[in-house]
């Protein structure tokens, strides 16, 4: 029995050949393999998710965690981004000047937030670069050759060791990343959520340089301008 | 950064492909505790995370040939949840809606998770287990973490803790048993 629920302790990780897993498969209405199978997804789900108090917690009011502090499990960036869903809001629109703020598009949200089906029509305006922030966030999608890493030293941000596109001074942390799919963005458009910052900048041939971390404005601009962007 | 192959999941959404029911209640079985929890966080509501949940694995099932494999599997299910939560909790008036079901999804028996030890809405329970697994010999534990934590891939952790495939294998069933000896024993007693 211990050989079996090995195989399905590998099987579950998905480590089993295409003979054995076929194997396996002919016996997944059995009761005692089934129950097997769910032990080890609950062991799964409350050792990986961050979860047990996140699930138990009101979305609005989740904190948005900071990912440049590194958790490595998909979860974590997942859960995240399904909370920005419902926890983004748009800086004050007195800000929005300093960064070319679409302010049409800020009107028609705040009107939105303000209507009943505020949380839809944001999601609905927004699926598009909350689409994209889903892959920020989830940097595991994110493919390395797509990493976006200038020196930022002339702007005070060195890059943190052996993570390419994450970058400190000391106090202030960002990430930085360029989306290759034209997301038809035209007009910096920015997020609060918590402590931390999203800025998306647009690119030529549309692209996006996306910068996440607790930045104001005003140094998120002090980066992008240091960057020689082609 | 989760290095976790994006195709640990291929052969069996291969198989789920080609409408294979075992494929897919694995994979069911695999994913539902988390995707649970997940809208659960959404919906605040046990059945309404139950009903969301089917509709999710409903819409896989029906979809999963969008599936390209260019992202987790995992992720792309997550996302298939976010939308569906979200469309739950933006509806004004929300009224649960006759699922449109084939008969042979409509047949298939979903598995339930119900073993109250288990219960993943248990954050007392979570940190127990989360102390027993820090208490694990060493050679379990960092074969366990590396696995279930930082989502590596077997040959991935044999690398990196420097012995066979087949070490891992058994390194990481057996902190999984070791881990289920304890909820059972222990956690049952309370």
């Amino acid at each position: 029995m211990n050989d079996i629920n090995e195989k399905l302790s590998a099987l579950f990780d998905g480590e089993l050949s295409p003979s054995e897993t076929d194997d396996l498969l002919t016996m997944i209405n059995d009761d005692d393999v089934q129950e097997r199978l769910k032990d080890y997804a609950q062991i799964s789900a409350m050792v990986s998710e961050k979860g047990v108090e996140e699930s138990k917690t009101n979305l609005i009011s989740i904190k948005f965690p900071d990912f440049l502090q590194y958790r490595p499990w998909l979860s974590n960036g997942m859960s995240a981004a399904a909370a920005i869903l419902l926890t983004v809001f748009l800086i004050n629109p007195s800000d929005s000047g300093r960064l070319g703020f679409n302010s049409e598009a800020q009107s028609e949200i705040q009107a939105a937030i303000n209507s009943d089906e505020a949380k839809n029509n944001i999601i609905r305006i927004e699926e598009g670069l909350l689409e994209h922030m889903f892959d920020v966030l989830d940097q595991s999608n994110l493919s390395n050759k797509n990493q976006f890493n200038p020196n930022l030293t002339n702007v005070g941000f060195q890059n943190r060791l052996n993570r390419p596109g994450h970058y400190t001074n000391g106090q202030e942390n960002f990430y930085m990343h360029v989306a290759t799919k034209d997301l038809g963005l035209k007009k910096v458009r920015y997020w609060k959520s918590g402590k931390n910052m999203v800025y998306l900048f647009p690119l030529p041939n549309g692209k996006v340089l996306t910068l996440y971390g607790n930045l104001s404005p005003e140094e998120a601009n002090r980066v992008i301008n240091s960057i020689n962007i082609k | 950064m989760n290095t976790k192959n994006n195709n640990e999941d291929s052969y069996l959404i291969e198989k789920v492909k080609e409408r294979n029911q075992d494929a897919f209640k694995l994979l069911m079985i695999k994913y539902q505790p988390r995707i649970y929890s997940a809208l659960y966080g959404y919906v605040k509501s046990k059945e309404d995370a139950e009903d969301l949940t089917q509709q999710v694995f409903i819409r896989v099932w029906n979809k999963i040939d969008s599936f390209r494999g260019d992202s987790a599997f995992f992720t792309w299910l997550y996302r298939v949840a976010i939308n569906i939560a979200k469309n739950h909790v933006t509806s004004a008036g929300y009224k649960k809606q006759k699922l449109n079901i084939s008969d042979e999804i409509a047949n298939f028996e979903y598995p339930h998770f119900d073993s109250p030890e288990l219960s993943i809405e248990s954050s007392e329970t979570s940190k127990i287990i989360k102390d027993f697994i820090s208490s694990l010999p060493e050679i379990l534990k960092t074969a366990f973490i590396l696995r279930e934590y930082d989502g590596k891939s077997y040959e991935e952790i044999a690398e990196i803790i420097d012995c066979p495939v087949g070490t891992v294998r058994s390194r990481i069933f057996r902190a999984r048993e070791a881990i289920l000896d304890f909820i059972k024993e222990e956690l049952s007693n309370e």
